[in-house]
């Protein structure tokens, strides 16, 4: 499924934020991140809170430029936010509050001139997707958190970008709808051979998803420390040994990246 | 759990739970408890002074009626309103797409915060001779100060919304695929509404305190004259019935403005 050419590619970023009166100096949040995505893989990026994750994909989105070193997407550089990259952000703030539910699924395919028939169908698709359909005529701020979350994944979606970068999407999601999300997740992925880029503090989801796994350090200055390969087979229902074994010797190899001393 | 909530006595429905401060009374019923309290206290007022020095209810009552028989009242209710609304109509089409665009563009911002900055000490009836010198004496020196006292107003108000909104939706509608000039419509646009609303309300508030202070000063017609000359002849009960008539006239447009604004962006989160 993978091919070889990198989906997104980060070659010696580091990435800084301009001090202010309160914070002199400024802060490093990166620095010399390599990482190189391939082409239709399930890439999931672990680090302890404040690492820079969201800064990472910030980059890769085009929301902010790296201050030094190379960000592409397919072997092009990154210059600017584009509907090839799909965003889910951390926060539900991101969804147009003064539209329904079914209106901001359909805002990127109407935007982009999808003939109305198919900007309809695929908000169908969708809603039925992330199980809203009853809810489609709700705004935002009359739908619950999760709800909220589960619009804005409908929305991107919908969309079909090639490229997915997703911010703990699932973070906000009860224990039964995570798993159903996960589990769609990983269905239309392995359906569309899109490529995911899925950021997340939950190693077990960490380990349902991915093929491979990134591990950030602590920062400041933090960069992809390690990389793993999951070699477990999918698709992955069920909570084998091997997945335990995984598991314990990820949650070590994270606790030595963050340098343990540090709470999350 | 639903079943729970509902017998604790909530009704279910789109209400949003009041954090009630014990005051259970329909609106009407407080409305009409302060609108007496009002009237007895006036009563009482005037029956320990003179009608010269406070006229009683019946007696404002009283010259309501004539002043409505003579058409003095409703043709200074005319004018007054014609000078407001042309000139807050005038203030808000140019002071909310200026508020805009310097809202989000910082080199815009740059060049008008220095006038706006210095502006804002300088009250409209300040510049009623320089209108007056300008403009003449007729109706264009005053619809002059009413533009200025809503355009600054409703400009401050927006600008600071247009600034504050958050980024994030933004971003979010830009890797969507919009244009720039889509997210400036279809996101930016929505997201400040609210604060136009604000802005706009205020600056009409605003326009009527102008009208009256250049009627009361340089006009021969309209609510604030027909306020200043009552004081002038000594019939206090016109000036009280001309008072009224001001609260009146601005409530009747500051609730019709809300109606209309709930009915266009009921969708938007209005303050109010
Ligand atoms: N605009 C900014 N200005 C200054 N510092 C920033 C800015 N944005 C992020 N940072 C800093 O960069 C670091 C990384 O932040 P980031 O939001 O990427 O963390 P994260 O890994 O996504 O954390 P979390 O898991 O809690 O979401 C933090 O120390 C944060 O304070
Ligand atoms: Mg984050």
């Amino acid at each position: 499924m993978a091919n070889s050419q990198g989906a997104v590619e980060l070659a010696a970023v580091t990435k800084s934020f301009a001090g202010s009166r309160r914070a002199p100096g400024g802060y490093c949040a990166l620095e010399g991140v390599n990482l190189s995505i391939r082409g239709g893989e399930f890439f999931c990026l672990l680090g302890p809170s404040g690492c820079g994750k969201t800064t990472l994909l910030n980059l890769g989105a085009g929301f902010e430029a790296a201050t030094s070193g190379r960000v592409s997407v397919v072997g092009r550089p990154v210059t600017a936010p584009g509907p090839d990259r799909g965003v889910i952000f951390q926060t539900d703030r991101a969804l147009f509050d003064w539209l329904t539910v079914a209106e901001n699924i359909a805002f990127g395919p109407s935007v982009r001139g999808l003939p109305e028939g198919e900007r309809r169908q695929r908000v169908e698709e969708y809603l039925q997707l992330v199980g809203l359909t009853d809810h489609r005529s709700k705004l935002p701020r009359e739908l619950s958190g999760g709800m909220k979350q589960r619009t804005q994944i409908a929305r991107v979606l919908a969309n079909e970008p090639e490229i997915l970068l997703m911010d703990e999407p699932f973070a906000a999601l009860d224990a039964y709808t995570r798993s159903h999300m996960q589990r769609e997740i990983a269905r239309i992925w392995q359906a569309t051979g899109k490529t995911i880029l899925f950021v997340t503090h939950d190693i077990a989801e960490a380990l349902w998803l991915a093929d491979r796994i990134g591990i950030m350090s602590r920062g400041p200055g933090s960069r992809v420390e390690r990389i793993i390969e999951v070699p477990l087979p999918r698709p992955r229902a069920k909570m084998t040994e091997d997945f335990i074994s995984i598991f314990n010797e990820l949650s070590e190899l994270i606790d030595a990246a963050a340098k343990t001393d540090a709470t999350d | 759990m639903t079943a729970v909530f509902q017998a604790e006595g909530q009704p279910a429905g789109p209400a949003a739970p009041r954090l009630a401060t014990g005051a259970s009374l329909a609106p009407w019923a407080t409305y009409g408890g302060v609108l007496a309290f009002t009237l007895v206290v006036w009563t009482g007022l005037s029956m320990v002074t003179s009608p010269w020095f406070f006229p009683s209810p019946l007696e404002t009552a009283k010259a309501i009626v004539t002043l409505t028989a003579t058409g003095e009242l409703p043709g200074a209710i005319g004018i007054s309103y014609f000078r407001i609304l042309t000139g807050w109509s005038i203030g808000c089409v140019l002071g909310v797409p200026l508020a805009l665009v310097a809202g989000r563009v910082r080199f815009v911002r740059m060049l008008v915060e220095p006038y706006v900055n210095f502006f804002r000490f300088v009250p409209p009836i300040a510049f009623l001779g320089i209108a007056i010198l300008w403009f003449g004496i007729g109706e264009k020196s005053k619809i002059a100060i009413i533009v200025y006292t809503s355009l600054f107003t409703v400009f401050m108000n927006t600008m600071a919304g247009a600034m504050a909104i958050d980024e994030t939706p933004s971003r979010a509608a830009l890797s969507l695929g919009a244009s720039r000039r889509q997210v400036l419509t279809k996101v930016v646009l929505p997201q400040t509404i609210p604060a136009i609303i604000v802005g706009v309300r205020i600056g009409m508030g605003f326009s009527f305190m102008s009208v009256v202070a250049a009627e009361l000063i340089a006009a021969d017609e309209g609510i604030g004259y027909m306020i200043y000359s009552a004081r002038l002849f000594v019939q206090t009960a016109n000036a009280f019935a001309g008072i009224i008539a001001l609260g009146l006239m601005g409530l009747l447009a500051d609730s019709l403005l809300r109606l209309a604004a709930l009915r266009l962006f009921g969708r938007h989160a209005l303050a109010f």
